[in-house]
């Protein structure tokens, strides 16, 4: 791929594929468009929509320039740059763990980072394919991240799901169908599930696979996160994968 | 089929006869049935002589052969080597057992029927003639067959032994699971690339192929014969092998080492390059290649998610797969039906249940407005199937989560990126991403390149314009038999597409993409944006850049856009600097744009150079447009002129290739009649009179154009009035 193309609004560079890692773009919570260049950085972009805490980020924020040991001018661009809801700012980088620790450019340009970061008062920090999720943790995010726009959350069936579970301990969802009678459709009925749990208003466990080959995983189990249930707009819970 | 007689322990061991134990043959001597459990034989060829426990002869692991002569037991020894080995019927693909059944059911069909002609003309009493009664069987099957088919088919019957799975095996192409390498030479490379391309540190596949060059001239082209020493341990002779520090003289001075060897032929690099990437992609060894030189996590992300998206698909719209293909048919337009060309179809597919979600199907090459065109047709419920006379449903629809692109450039263009940005409506509905395939491997499109294949194989199959393979070519004449208008194929198309979601699909359990698709929203629905005006504009173009208002409006291709409405435009932002537009415009009609500020739609905008005296805008394409700059710029060498001057230029290109048409009709209209006259007659007309005659009609057609033309009816007059109204 040689063709050169200006990036999005607000990135600095336009990321590639050089072969063999997949690379793509999104719309993040404030409807700017962000680039992600691998399938690790693409799981910091659900985390980060995720995370309450965060109001806005970018991809591909800034190129920096620095000396390596050997006194050669190099130059970095960090992968993302977040905006914390208290006012904080953070660069994050993804990389492989046993590329980090392999290759020596790497840790230099963190080095690099961080004095940037420290300067200025942010904060850098630095995933690797053993901090992001896997396996059913990322599943279930690639599955729910779907659901997280404001048209699933139906009022009426979020408070239908709400006052259903609210007497129950963990449940599987189609449990608690079967045990009343439905008067609604159930694909809008289970969007809204989706984009309660997406936001933690129902809990489930993110280590168990909740939907497997187009039904609900028969151990899969739901319950109402109490404290939240009352206080729905917040929209805070646990997270998944949090950054090391 | 193959039952064995079954024989009792005395029939077996009788005195005198031969028994194979261990693959030694021996002779019964002695053997009491009242003392059962003990006999004594005498080997073959000695007079050496042993005693035998039946508890010996009859355990499961011995394989014992009884015999009532020894000519008997070498025979059936014979035939037991000769056997082929026992098929697992499962291992073999379905429809290779589905053509032995119907060989086997075939072949005892015909003997039936034979059989029973038989019986009937010796009661009868009639003369019976084999070569008849089996033709005669042949075609009173229900798919008749041909006498030579039939003894194809009882050749491979009695050849396997009537066994289903050993007739399936056999019915595989004869290069399956071969390579056109020789197994030595791929030895050679499959040795060279688990030492040194799986190495830690990682070599690169150049310098793993210069070290097996390397090697292969050390060692003077000699290698393992590893045909023939294959199920032996020859790691010994490997690594001496490999070691470049040892002359080969020596191992070939040694006549037991030196017989180990062969020579052998290095592949080209390009091959072995080839291979690697094979073997790179590859689950097992091939995977632990991969892992060991780019780490596991690598791995996962490039292969494991996406070699498996079909299964951990959950839900339907989860990933929907997007590609390009050049309809294999061609058409004809509807002026004159002379062939046009082919068509290029995009569609979308959804990896959960196997429908297609929409499709486009464009002039041009694929463009922004393929993949665009295709989306919108997806993410909305079709309802325009009445009447285009489909009385299936379609029901799938919605906005894609992940849609999964090739590297084309207009999958790249900002047009499409912001055309996500405003799908997902700030957050309101699906965010949709673009996730691109890495280039140059074809198989994460593997569900969308099938598609195509099908279409294709029906598209060849139905249409008299359809384009087919070389040596098929005899079959028709792809542009003699081209009939079809756009929307015929659009028709066609659509009811191709219906068919296909209502055929059971041998990946869905025998569920038909329509029933997966069905069962997919009992657990979930989509919710699509309504497609209000503003939505509508956002799947036109977008230009790459953005405009300021000036004294004309905005300007774009040349044009001056402006509306009344958009008075409010020309204000200032809040930072009181000059405000910024993006524009979409429909390439099929530049006389209007959309206006956008940060996402929202302002309004449209007319280009006033092309407003009429009642009002309304002439309807010109991008392609008219750019035709007539060109050609203006060539006439006023290489000059930008005015814009009103390639306007003219832009009426008179039509006028022009208008003109062109219909002399082009006439003539071959003449000359279409002229063969018929002359028909079987030499052809005698000279250059001269060839010219002379295509003078006469040019002329004939330009007085025929000059009628109907009225002189007060010139478009060029009206374009000036305006222009003079609006400059």
């Amino acid at each position: 791929m040689s063709f050169k193309r200006k990036p999005p609004p607000g990135n600095v560079r336009r990321v590639i594929s050089l072969g063999k890692n997949f690379s793509g773009v999104t719309t993040n919570k404030q409807g700017h468009l962000v680039q992600f260049e691998s399938e690790q950085e693409r799981k910091l972009i659900l985390l980060l929509e995720r995370d309450p805490t965060v109001s806005d980020y970018r991809s591909q924020p800034e190129t920096i320039q620095f000396l390596n040991a050997e006194g050669r001018q190099r130059r970095y661009t960090p992968d993302f740059q977040v905006w914390r809801t208290e006012g904080c700012i953070e660069w994050h980088e993804v990389t492989v763990a046993s590329r980090r620790e392999a290759r020596g450019s790497l840790q230099e340009r963190e080095m690099a980072a961080r004095a940037v970061c420290e300067q200025r008062g942010w904060c850098y920090l630095v995933h690797t394919d053993e901090t992001l999720p896997a396996g059913y943790e990322y599943a279930n995010l690639d599955f729910l991240a779907a659901f997280r726009a404001e048209s699933f959350a139906d009022t009426t069936s979020q408070s239908w799901w709400l006052a259903h579970l609210s007497a129950q301990d963990k449940v599987h969802p189609m449990q608690v169908l079967a045990q009343v009678e439905i008067n609604r459709e159930q694909g809008t009925l289970f969007n809204s599930l989706y984009h309660l749990l997406w936001y933690g208003v129902v809990q489930m466990d993110w280590q168990q696979p909740l939907i497997w080959c187009g039904d609900f995983h028969p151990e899969a189990r739901i319950w109402l996160s109490k404290p939240l249930a009352a206080d729905l707009p917040k929209r805070s819970s646990p997270q998944p994968g949090r950054p090391a | 089929m193959n039952n064995l007689p079954s024989h009792s322990a005395t029939d077996m061991l009788q005195v005198g006869h031969w028994l194979q134990y261990s693959g030694s043959l021996f002779e019964i001597t002695a053997w009491d049935a009242k003392n059962p459990l003990e006999m004594e034989v005498r080997e073959a060829g000695s007079e050496t002589r042993r005693s035998f426990t039946l508890l010996e002869l009859f355990t499961p692991d011995a394989a014992v052969r009884f015999a009532p002569t020894k000519a008997v037991l070498i025979a059936q020894t014979a035939q037991t080597k000769t056997c082929p080995e026992v098929v697992n019927a499962a291992s073999l693909p379905t429809h290779l057992l589905q053509r032995a059944e119907n060989i086997i059911a075939t072949v005892e069909a015909v003997q039936n029927g034979i059989d029973r002609t038989r019986q009937r003309q010796h009661l009868s009493g009639e003369t019976f003639s084999l070569t008849e009664a089996t033709r005669q069987a042949c075609q009173e099957l229900p798919t008749p067959i041909s006498l030579s088919g039939y003894y194809k088919y009882r050749k491979l019957y009695r050849a396997h032994g009537a066994d289903r799975a050993r007739l399936a095996a056999a019915l595989r192409r004869t290069t399956f699971g071969k390579s056109r390498i020789d197994p030595n030479a791929q030895h050679f490379v499959d040795t060279i690339i688990r030492r040194f391309y799986r190495s830690n540190p990682p070599l690169r596949a150049q310098t793993v192929y210069a070290l097996g060059q390397q090697l292969w001239h050390h060692n003077r082209r000699w290698w393992l014969n590893y045909q023939q020493e294959a199920g032996q341990d020859c790691s010994d002779l490997i690594d001496r092998l490999l070691d470049a520090r040892q002359e080969i003289d020596s191992l070939l001075a040694d006549p037991k080492q030196g017989s180990r060897l062969t020579q052998i032929q290095l592949p080209s690099r390009s091959w072995f390059y080839g291979y690697v990437s094979w073997f790179s992609t590859q689950p097992g060894e091939g995977a632990q290649t991969y892992i060991a030189r780019h780490g596991k996590a690598d791995w996962e992300a490039n292969f494991l998610l996406f070699d498996r998206f079909s299964q951990t698909a959950t839900l339907p719209l989860q990933y929907v797969f997007a590609d390009h293909y050049k309809l294999d048919v061609l058409h004809v337009d509807d002026e004159y039906r002379e062939p046009l060309g082919r068509l290029w179809l995009t569609a979308l597919i959804d990896a959960f249940s196997r429908t297609v979600l929409g499709f486009f199907l464009a002039y041009e090459d694929p463009n922004i407005e393929s993949i665009q065109g295709a989306l919108q047709h997806a993410i909305w419920p079709k309802i325009n199937l009445e009447t285009l006379g489909i009385d299936l449903p379609w029901v799938c629809f919605g906005v894609p989560q992940k849609l999964s692109l090739d590297n084309a450039w207009a999958h790249h263009s900002y047009s499409l990126e912001d055309l996500g940005r405003s799908l997902a409506a700030g957050g309101l509905y699906t965010q949709m991403e673009l996730v691109f395939r890495p280039p140059y491997q074809a198989r994460y499109g593997a569900l969308i390149e099938r598609l195509f294949g099908n279409l294709a194989g029906q598209l060849q199959e139905r249409l008299p314009g359809a384009v087919l393979k070389p040596d098929q070519r005899h079959w028709h004449n792809s542009s003699q038999g081209a009939c079809l208008l756009y929307r015929d194929l659009l028709r066609l198309i659509t009811q191709m597409v219906v068919d296909y979601l209502h055929t059971p699909h041998r990946e869905l359990n025998g569920l038909t993409p329509h029933e997966k698709w069905l069962a997919g929203l009992q657990l979930m629905t989509p919710v699509p944006p309504p497609l209000t005006p503003q939505l509508e504009r956002c799947f036109w173009r977008l230009h790459p850049e953005t405009r300021v208002v000036t004294q004309s409006g905005l300007a774009l291709f040349g044009l001056h856009y402006w509306d009344i409405a958009l008075a409010g435009l020309r204000g200032r932002d809040r930072q009181g600097g000059r405000r910024h537009f993006n524009l979409r415009y429909d390439p099929a009609d530049v006389s209007r744009v959309a206006i956008f500020e940060h996402g929202i739609w302002l309004g449209d905008g007319y280009a006033r150079e092309l407003r009429l005296p009642d009002g309304s805008y002439e309807s010109a394409s991008l392609w008219e447009l750019q035709m007539a700059k060109d050609l203006t710029r060539h006439r006023t060498a290489g000059q930008n002129p005015r814009p009103h001057s390639w306007l003219i230029h832009l009426l008179e290109t039509r006028e022009l290739i208008s003109q062109r048409q219909a002399e082009q009709k006439l003539i071959r209209r003449k000359v279409q009649q002229l063969r018929t006259r002359r028909k079987g007659r030499p052809a005698s007309a000279t250059l001269a009179e060839r010219q002379a005659l295509e003078s006469a009609q040019v002329q004939e057609t330009e007085q025929v154009l000059a009628s109907r033309l009225p002189e007060d009816d010139d478009p060029r007059a009206r374009l000036l009035d305006t222009l003079k109204e609006v400059l």
